[in-house]
């Protein structure tokens, strides 16, 4: 198996995986998307709401917010605590949200107890309020998984493709194909002869291969190498959201391994 | 993870996974097919959100629990292997 790093941001990641099967690298991104757990407001008590919005669609917009914890690991999910899921200062992060108008609430007029937790973004807009209009809520966030609800989910944008191989033939110079690429992969050499100039960006659209009248070009999929895109929704780091997410293959692979020795 | 256990004999074995996905079930699945041992190795959720997927596996006369034991580390490698090729990447 071998990594090669293509992009590395603070949200995002994008890599070269090479000689792992479909079914790991699928793995990977689902497990970033739905098994990595992260922090969102999960139950509010509205005080007050005079408002123009109703309370559901103030819950709504309190839920989507990502909120980032500096260490994630003192929580446990309500499932998992030792409360039973009553609810304990162990699986729950209480927050208040007092404002009155004239005013605009941003995701940052959430105010948690634990001072380690914070919204990921400040400035996401929830409501306007006009002159005279309150908004007094009070609830908590748990830690949870993006298989119970999108909310959850530290993984927003996860893809893989298989990485394309470009094979150029006898060509003929013509340069149809590169008129034809909408990600600007091939380009005309010195010589006008096509050349692969941006082999990752290509899609395997095959774009190409039917424009060409003398069949000069094929575009194959290598099957043990692929492309993975990783991006996050904030609350944790995009390099930290994958290895959270093999950990977390790895660690119910080694359960299911435990059961069988149990059991035989 | 619960597992449950619905058939077991010398070559076949039935097994509910609580909670589990494509996730984890396809991985397993395609670890055990590349096992020249096993005749077939798959997996079927009846109702989508509403059931737990049923994992199948039948071997060619050898012990399933020790053949799904053995994918499983194998995922574990795997895993392992991963992680260190990954954490070197980002040096």
């Amino acid at each position: 198996m071998k990594v090669e790093l293509i992009e590395l941001r603070e949200d995002r990641i994008r890599f070269l995986l090479t000689g792992a099967t479909a079914a790991f690298a699928n793995g990977i991104r689902r497990a970033c998307m739905s098994e990595v757990p992260t922090l969102a407001i999960d139950e509010i008590r509205l005080y007050d709401n005079t408002s123009v919005l109703f309370d559901e669609q103030i819950s709504l917009r309190l839920g989507l917010i990502p909120l980032t914890a500096e260490d994630l690991d003192v929580y446990s999910s309500p499932e998992d605590c030792i409360c039973e899921g009553a609810g304990c200062p162990g699986c729950r992060v209480d927050f208040i949200l007092t404002a009155e108008g004239p005013k605009m609430v941003y995701s940052q007029d959430v105010v948690f107890t634990d001072p380690g937790v914070k919204v990921a973004f400040e400035g996401i807009p929830v409501v306007v309020l006009g002159e005279g209009e309150k908004l007094v809520v009070e609830g908590y966030a748990t830690k949870r998984t993006g298989s119970a609800h999108s909310k959850w989910q530290s993984g927003t944008t996860c893809g893989y493709k298989n990485l394309p191989r470009i094979d150029i033939g006898d060509c003929q110079k013509c340069g149809k194909c590169v008129k034809v690429c909408p990600r600007d992969v091939l380009a005309l050499d010195e010589g006008d002869r096509v050349r692969v100039v941006n082999l990752l960006a290509c899609s395997l659209c095959k774009l190409c291969i039917d424009e060409c009248d003398y069949q000069a070009i094929t575009v194959t999929p290598v099957p043990d190498s692929f492309v993975l895109t990783i991006e996050g929704d904030g609350s944790i780091k995009a390099k930290d959201l994958v290895v959270k997410a093999a950990e977390e293959i790895r660690h119910r692979a080694e359960m299911i391994g435990e059961k069988m020795a149990d059991l035989s | 993870m619960d597992l449950k256990i619905i058939k077991k004999d010398e070559e076949e074995l039935h097994m509910e996974f609580e909670g589990e996905s494509h996730t984890l079930l396809n991985l397993l699945r395609t670890e055990l097919l590349k096992d020249e041992r096993v005749m077939y190795a798959t997996y079927d959720t009846k109702f989508t959100i509403m059931d737990n997927p049923i994992f199948k596996l039948r071997t060619r006369g050898e012990d399933p629990l020790e053949i799904m034991k053995q994918a499983a580390s194998r995922i574990t490698a795997q895993c392992d292997e991963f992680l260190q090729c990954y954490n070197a990447a980002l040096g």
